[in-house]
């Protein structure tokens, strides 16, 4: 199966060559970095560890990014297309436990989750997941452990079908309810984590939290 | 029966669009949730409700201590910059999309082109 590892990334230029080393050592020879508009080294960066990469003009959100990437891995022929973040948070030998259940031919989706596994998460991140968590079982009926996961696995199947709108962090949960939309199977797998201070300073703070919480309200309404 | 002005108004906008969400939630239109129906209930429903029954507000009017006519006026402004925002929220979104969608396809065009 042609498998694709696909990075969302924006000002990533101290990680993001690292990550996409670390995933070719692994032998997943099609790494495809989506740069977001950054406005440091991420791209170059990305090139020199390997990686095809495509650039954002402009800085348009996580949320696009990844879908641009889902998008290009379709075009270049994936069967099986893994989102990871270029922060280096994520340990990019877990990409073979997410992608197995997809390989078996067990469900469409696998949703990575950092609340199940043995992971030191920081407090405030248990926080941000568990209202992120709320938010997306009230708006659309699904409740999942970890809403917020970066680190996901899709098949063909659900990439044709799934078609979000969102373009930031509220991406996350969208594809959540896309998920139970389209009837499409998932499942949860334990995923490590590694929360450093740069790690840290990346991802839903709380003021993102709240703005992603915002956006999911007004498109509800809207 | 007296029929005023912000009545009709109120009439006017909040009926169509509760239609509207009703509609697409009963036609099982992609991505209508319960909750969005329950949000169109209760803002879009709310006020059809104060403006065919305006005794209502009565009330919250008296919780306020807003008494007369002013309800009215009050009521009447509430609605107008309510849909104004509502409609203003709904035209960033769809610039905010088109534009994604633009700087996605010049992207995805550079990847045909190395390809």
């Amino acid at each position: 199966m042609k498998i694709f590892v696909t990075i969302p990334a924006y000002n990533e230029e101290q990680k993001v060559g690292s990550v996409v080393r670390s995933i070719r050592k692994l032998g997943y020879q099609n790494v495809l970095v989506v740069d977001d508009g950054s406005s440091d080294h991420t791209l170059r960066e990305a090139e020199e560890a390997g990686a095809v990469t495509i650039s954002h003009l402009i800085n348009r959100g996580k949320g696009a990014a990844t879908k641009t990437a889902l998008e290009a891995a379709l075009i270049s022929g994936a069967e099986v297309v893994v989102t990871i973040d270029g922060d280096g948070q994520h340990d990019p030998s877990d990409i073979k436990r997410v992608i197995q259940p997809l390989l078996d031919g067990k469900v469409d989706v696998v949703l990575g989750t950092r609340f199940k596994g043995k992971n030191k998460v920081p407090f405030l991140r248990r926080v941000y997941n568990l209202v992120g968590n709320l938010f997306t079982f009230i708006l659309g009926g699904v409740f999942v452990s970890d809403s917020q996961s970066g680190f996901r696995a899709y098949s063909k199947k659900a990439l044709e079908l799934i078609d979000t709108k969102t373009d930031r962090y509220e991406f996350e949960s969208e594809v959540i309810h896309e998920v139970a939309g389209n009837k499409l199977s998932f499942l949860e797998v334990p995923i490590g984590v590694k929360y450093t201070k740069y790690s840290m300073s990346k991802g839903q703070g709380f003021k993102n939290g709240i703005k992603t919480a915002w956006k999911l309200l007004i498109k509800s309404i809207v | 029966m007296e029929i005023n002005l912000y009545q009709i108004v109120g009439i006017v906008i909040s009926a169509p669009l509760l239609f509207r969400g009703i509609y697409r939630f009963v036609g099982r239109e992609k991505g209508q949730t319960l909750f969005k129906l329950l949000a169109n209930l209760v803002v879009w429903g709310g006020i059809l409700a104060v403006s065919i029954y305006p005794k209502i507000v009565e009330v919250l009017a008296s919780i306020l201590g807003i008494k007369g006519a002013i309800n009215g006026i009050i009521f009447l402004a509430f609605i107008i910059l309510f849909f104004i925002v509502f409609r203003l929220l709904g035209a960033l979104e769809k610039v905010e999309r088109n534009l994604t969608m633009v700087v996605r396809k010049l992207a995805l065009k550079d990847l045909k082109k190395k390809k």
